[in-house]
């Protein structure tokens, strides 16, 4: 297990599919990620199956996020789309417990799969997709050392109007000059 | 999952099937719906398996509280017309003309506009269904036509009136 300090990332296993499952189907949830989903819902079985294909793929790396204390599961963070060639990958992070947004959870979290995937999996660049209207969202990332790259625009369609996304990114020396400055 | 007032519509799992089945074959419920009884639990375990396959999209449609009462579907989408139809059937009976079918409609039309971003949703209904087409018409659908001997059903000939809602009326009575 990642420890950091209240909360520490395990690997994502089948058995977590009904935890996906409700997070997956909240619409509190789905509503940042910026229309990523085909649609609001899906069924257990279907979760079922989505969840064995992240546990296997081997371009992608997946933990559930957990709190230290009692264990209890608040999220699901991996890295998606690894670029061996060029040594990238995509974040990606769904804290789905909405009674635990605002505490700085899912930064502790970033923070950990940042060291991970610079320090561990050797990787030079890490970067996301965001919506624009997930401010809550930018700002961890700015605070987690993510840079603004650019935007999407008119990317996805969402209450009614066209929304732009934005695409972030964090890079290996970024990373370590941030860890340096904070001690 | 979407929720509404009354009801939330979430994905088919298979411990709903043993009510489907009991719903399409009960000859009230399936009056006005195109399929009629006898339909089989290994058939609708079939239909379920194909379920992601398929293009149409099929929601259960339950209380707030939980109980199943009805599915709704959205049937074929175009998204070059960026068009769909959808269906939907209460299938328990001492739920119906309460305004649920019309709240899961209403949530699902929010959807279909505000983020599949169509611009026309429309079905038929059966011409003599009277509860279905007032309900309809109490979430947006206008009439436009009739098309007469559409289908055949309980030893005649029926008639369908075809009725849609396009975004500009949706978007009046639903202002962003």
């Amino acid at each position: 297990m990642l420890k950091g300090k209240r909360i520490g990332l395990r690997p994502l296993e089948t058995t977590d599919t009904w935890l996906m499952y409700r997070w997956f189907n909240d619409q509190r949830v789905l509503e940042d990620l910026g229309a990523e989903h085909m649609c609001f819902a899906t069924s257990m079985e279907e979760e079922a199956e989505f969840v064995v294909s992240m546990t296997r793929d081997t371009g992608s790396v997946w933990f559930l996020i957990e709190m230290l204390e009692g264990h209890e599961p608040i999220g699901v963070v991996g890295l998606a789309n690894i670029d061996q060639r060029n040594a990238a990958a995509e974040l990606r992070i769904v804290v789905g417990e909405p009674s635990r947004w605002g505490q700085g959870l899912g930064r502790e979290a970033i923070g950990l799969v940042l060291d991970y995937g610079f320090d561990t999996r050797n990787l030079h660049r890490i970067w996301l997709r965001v919506a624009s209207y997930n401010q809550r969202a930018i700002s961890c990332y700015r605070a987690s050392g993510f840079v603004d790259e650019g935007t999407y625009r008119q990317d996805h369609f969402h209450k009614g109007r066209w929304q732009d996304a934005r695409r972030m990114s964090i890079l290996v020396d970024d990373h370590r000059r941030k860890k340096d400055a904070s001690g | 999952m979407l929720q509404g007032k009354l009801v939330r519509l979430r994905a088919v799992e298979r411990a709903d099937l043993p009510a489907f089945v009991r719903w399409f074959n009960d000859l009230e419920v399936t009056r006005f719906l195109l399929r009629s009884p006898p339909m089989g639990m290994e058939e609708e375990e079939r239909w379920f398996e194909h379920l992601r396959d398929r293009e149409e999209r099929v929601f259960s449609i339950e209380t707030l509280d939980g109980k199943l009462i009805g599915n709704i579907g959205i049937i074929h989408v175009d998204y070059h017309d960026r068009k769909a139809d959808i269906g939907i059937a209460i299938g328990e009976k001492d739920h119906w003309s309460r305004g649920y079918g019309r709240d899961a409609i209403n949530v699902l039309l929010g959807y279909m506009f505000d983020e599949m971003n169509l611009e026309r949703v429309w079905l038929y209904a059966d011409q003599k269904n009277e509860r279905a087409v007032s309900c309809y018409e109490k979430c947006g659908f206008k009439r436009e036509g009739l098309l007469r001997h559409n289908h055949f059903k309980n030893d005649e000939y029926a008639d369908d009136v075809i009725m849609a809602v396009i975004r500009e009326d949706w978007r009046r009575a639903h202002p962003l």
